[in-house]
């Protein structure tokens, strides 16, 4: 081979991979096969990887018992039988084209409905029921006027506090109402006391 | 029964097809794990992880893609896998089944062929993990490099820098150790 040759054969073997795919554009598929016949070396390099891959494929027979490849896919298929079950179950079920989809579909949201339905009124603990079950007792139940008044009393006793005014804010506590109050509740106290040491002495 | 037959009754969840399928594949993707695992153990464990895996990935399976390479993509990541949790992965060649294959020839030629399948085989052992992957898919998968390309998802260049290396080492240890036989000759 001349120099020119051997450019060319370096440059095949580089692309002869892909010219055994038939991967090499037409042009250079086209362009190496007339190199091919013009310069016969350079099929050493196909009659090379052929050699050395057929002598390869005489050990790769290496192969596996054929009841032992039976059990494996039984295996195979036993271990995915359920979930090929539902899968094909639920692709079945929006299959393109089907007569029925439609009434599928609507089967399917029916079942759904229906599953709500049952979850929520079931006495099983669920995050649903609670909730409502919450609401209704505590936040449902509510006297208006009475919040309304314990917002206004705490708006007053902010806005007191805010100013500064404790004379205003002291001014308020001893209201004669609440002084009437708390007379009342040590009365009912010291009451409370008496009748007890009265039940020890008995 | 068709290949493609069978491939769409498989999608349609027949584990008979299944079983028919595979047994068309089984040598080949069998031999192919073979040459990564160390042991017939190791290598049955890889065969039905992959068996599983093809089995449940078939409702993904597209019809235009050549069913051997995505079959052997699959192979290969299973192997790939299992051979990451472990560190000795030197590969293991059973010389006895070359020996079964070549009883036909006679002796001189026995001993030559044999030879040179330790020495092709002792290479490819010794090949960097991505140069024996390309080489070992090329091999048993039947697959073209631009199939390799994407199932390793490495650019074709690479891949088939990674195969002109790997004969290129192939070739040049026949060389070697073809010499001395020669130099004795002379």
């Amino acid at each position: 081979m001349n120099q020119e040759e051997q450019q060319l054969y370096k440059e095949f073997e580089k692309q002869v991979w892909l010219f055994m795919d038939n991967d090499l554009p037409e042009n250079k598929m086209q362009f190496w096969n007339e190199k091919l016949r013009e310069i016969p070396e350079l099929n050493n390099c196909i009659t090379e990887y052929k050699r050395i891959s057929n002598l390869y494929a005489e050990v790769k027979d290496v192969d596996l018992d054929l009841n032992k490849f039976n059990s494996m896919i039984d295996k195979a298929i036993k271990k995915d039988s359920f979930f090929t079950v539902i899968n094909n179950s639920i692709s079945g079920l929006f299959k393109d084209g089907s007569e029925f989809v439609f009434g599928k579909i609507a089967f399917a949201s029916l079942l759904i409905i229906a599953a709500v339905i049952i979850s929520l009124l079931s006495n099983r603990s669920n995050p649903v029921n609670n909730l409502s079950q919450k609401l209704n007792k505590s936040v449902l139940n509510w006297d208006a006027g009475f919040v309304d008044d314990q917002i206004n009393s705490v708006g007053n006793l902010l806005k007191i506090a805010k100013d500064d005014d404790y004379r205003k804010y002291y001014k308020y506590k001893l209201t004669p109402t609440n002084m009437d109050k708390n007379i009342n509740l040590i009365n009912s106290n010291i009451e409370n006391i008496k009748a007890e040491i009265e039940k020890e002495n008995l | 029964m068709q290949e493609d037959l069978l491939i769409s009754k498989c999608k349609n969840g027949d584990g008979e097809a299944f079983r028919h399928l595979m047994n068309i594949y089984k040598t080949r993707l069998y031999g192919y794990l073979f040459k990564f695992s160390n042991t017939k153990d190791f290598t049955e464990d890889l065969f039905q992880e992959t068996l599983i895996k093809v089995w449940k990935g078939f409702k993904k399976y597209n019809h235009q893609q050549k069913f051997s390479s995505w079959l052997f993509t699959i192979a290969h990541n299973v192997a790939m896998d299992n051979l990451r949790s472990i560190k000795n992965n030197k590969t293991y060649t059973d010389l006895t089944i070359v020996e079964q294959k070549l009883s036909s020839e006679n002796l001189e030629s026995k001993i030559i062929i044999n030879e040179t399948l330790e020495i092709i085989n002792k290479t490819v052992e010794q090949l960097s993990n991505k140069q024996k992957t390309v080489f070992l898919l090329r091999q048993h998968g039947e697959m073209t490099f631009k199939e390799i390309a994407e199932a390793i998802n490495e650019p074709l260049n690479t891949v088939i820098s990674h195969m002109h290396y790997a004969m290129k080492k192939i070739r040049k240890q026949i060389e070697i150790e073809n010499e001395p036989r020669r130099t004795t000759a002379i």
